[in-house]
């Protein structure tokens, strides 16, 4: 892990006045909500109405959004590629630094919800909900900003954005498409319970992408079934890492190729 | 895996908190050694680098010339490990030039110079004090010292890199390049954009290095620059070496003087300058009423020329040197260039 990378990456973020206005809204629209809420409907009061930890997945987007790329469009990554830092190092150190901002900012914001909620109900203040929720917005973090680190290596500039979308409208196209796809394997007599086993592997392999989510709430109970996506998420930061490193080795950092 | 194995062990991170000597450090250096090196472009289309072959001795500064689209920016960007060559090697003190080794003795400036623009100064040099492995303990006075020995003014080292000129950009990157310590330098087009006085500044810089013991290679149209500077040049065409030259070597080799005089003050005519100048054996390329061009072979024989011309009573008003020798390669290379 280089330190200079992390402390780096964290200060070009607060110089881009644009992106601190996105994450300061993104930050105060759901606590704005979540008050409102609590507000006018003061019996709800439960830890589950803490918002859902899927919205790391944005603050995630927000800092990891051409975190490699655009080193590489303006040119800056070839100077520092020319210290003694391995390609391996800075990867790491990019990914590190976006999950650990994104963290940051995610478990910030259910803080935040869930001060709310122990005023209005004292009796909220210990509920394991909030750690729970916070344990999974930060293994989101992580998990997401290996795959954005991924897509931000294969492009320049913020490109990776583009990547993201198209990847996400296969998800939704497979999703939309799915059941005709399960109906003309049944024309074509292919076995229907290999096929909708298929299925479901893309589709877990999709959400394992996206949304890398592991629920504490199951992992907590000592059921086996949580260890599947613990091992996906695992598989889904390792696999990232190495694909963008692989990636930045093989490609070339000079100008005198144009 | 081995690339995993770096991640966690960060040697450069290591040695610099340590305060042991890098294992480049404690390497003898053996100089850069380019043999046979061939790089292409677009499938193979472009061919930027052809066989080319040279080599660059501890505590040399060595010179590339050669037009536009040569291969000069290639050649530093395969040194520094940025393009990978299709066949021949590169060898920086007997060892790859993306190996970590080799990048904790080098010092790059390139031509297109980019920064985090959002950076300060100061901010920038500490990156990469800390990029190098540099120990924080120093990181301040360091940066410092660098800066002011580009001589950037220290107003300017809070301010955002956004704000600066060409020049000051050109002064902060080549204080960049000395960050770490470096063994070898490699320039490219150095006082790009600079004022007279940055030209000078860098001039002056480069001298001292290379007598502090730093291996210089410098890529520069300026050809004052390179001559005042290195020690031998290499004429690069076609992604091959064309010619190489000594510039150490005191040769006694031909020279062109452009002779002027005061035409109305005397009534010497121009078959008397050719008088003098026959006499004294030197060939006149091109006369005029007023100013004359000779070739001469050395100093000397240019003494002697002024010393007939004013015994003569020539109202000589100037007498300098048409090119410098340098020039004179270069133009006598594109001249083969074109003849052949």
């Amino acid at each position: 892990m280089n330190r200079a990378v992390c402390i780096t990456t964290w200060r070009e973020f607060k110089a881009n006045r644009v992106r601190v206005i996105l994450l300061t809204l993104l930050f105060l629209g759901p606590i704005a909500m979540f008050t409102l809420q609590r507000c006018s409907n003061p019996e709800a009061l439960n830890a589950d109405m803490l918002s859902h930890p899927l919205m790391a997945s944005f603050f995630t987007l927000l800092w990891a959004s051409g975190v490699i790329g655009r080193e590489v469009q303006n040119g800056t990554i070839a100077l520092v590629l020319a210290r003694p830092i391995t390609i391996a190092n800075y990867v790491v150190s990019k990914w590190f630094a976006v999950g650990f901002a994104a963290s940051l900012c995610a478990v910030e914001a259910v803080f935040c919800e869930h001060i709310i909620s122990a005023v209005n109900c004292p009796s909220l203040l210990w509920a394991p909900e909030f750690f729970a929720n916070s344990i999974e917005r930060i293994i989101l973090c992580f998990g997401t900003a290996a795959f954005l680190v991924f897509l931000s290596s294969l492009v320049s500039g913020l490109k990776d954005l583009a990547l993201l979308a198209g990847f996400a409208f296969m998800f939704l196209l497979y999703s939309a498409f799915a059941h005709t796809v399960y109906q003309m394997a049944s024309f074509v007599h292919l076995d229907h319970e290999y096929v909708l086993h298929f299925g479901r592997i893309i589709e877990s392999l999709f959400i394992a992408i996206l949304f890398p989510y592991v629920p504490m709430s199951v992992f907590l109970s000592g059921s086996y079934f949580a260890y599947g996506p613990l091992i996906a998420l695992f598989t889904l930061i390792t696999c990232c890492l190495s694909c963008s490193i692989w990636v930045l080795t093989h490609r070339e950092f000079s100008y005198a190729a144009d | 895996m081995r690339a995993l194995e770096e991640v966690f062990t960060d040697p450069a991170g290591i040695a610099a908190n340590s305060g042991i000597c890098s294992g480049a450090d404690l390497r003898a250096s053996t100089g850069i050694v380019v043999s046979g090196i061939t790089k292409t472009y677009k499938g193979g289309k472009v061919k930027a680098l052809n066989n080319l072959s040279l080599e660059v001795k501890p505590g040399e500064a060595l010179g590339l010339v050669g037009p536009n689209g040569a291969g000069k920016t290639t050649l530093l960007s395969c040194l520094m490990g940025f393009l990978r060559v299709d066949s021949g090697s590169i060898l920086v003190d007997g060892e790859a030039p993306d190996a970590l080794v080799t990048r904790r003795v080098l010092g790059y400036l390139p031509e297109r110079l980019t920064f985090d623009r959002w950076m300060t100064g100061r901010d920038y040099m500490q990156y990469h004090h800390e990029l190098a492995g540099m120990p924080e303990a120093t990181r301040k006075l360091d940066c410092e010292a660098l800066l002011e020995k580009v001589e950037l003014h220290p107003s300017t080292w809070s301010v955002a890199v956004k704000k600066y000129s060409r020049g000051m950009l050109q002064r902060l990157g080549f204080a960049q390049a000395l960050v770490g310590n470096p063994r070898y330098l490699l320039l490219d087009e150095p006082a790009s954009g600079m004022d007279p006085h940055g030209v000078m500044i860098v001039r002056q810089l480069l001298k001292t290095l290379k007598a502090d013991g730093l291996t210089i290679l410098l890529n520069s149209h300026q050809l004052d620059q390179i001559e005042k500077v290195c020690d031998r040049v290499i004429f690069i065409k076609s992604g091959t070496v064309s010619r190489v030259e000594d510039l150490k070597q005191k040769v006694e080799q031909e020279e062109h003087l452009l002779i002027r005089w005061l035409a109305s003050a005397t009534n010497l005519s121009q078959d008397d300058f050719g008088r003098v100048a026959q006499k004294e054996c030197l060939a006149i390329t091109e006369i005029n009423a007023d100013f004359a061009r000779v070739s001469t072979t050395g100093s000397a024989a240019t003494v002697n020329l002024i010393k007939a011309l004013v015994t003569a009573n020539f109202p000589i008003s100037e007498v300098r040197p048409e090119d410098t020798r340098l020039e004179r390669l270069f133009i006598k290379s594109s001249q083969e260039e074109l003849n052949v």
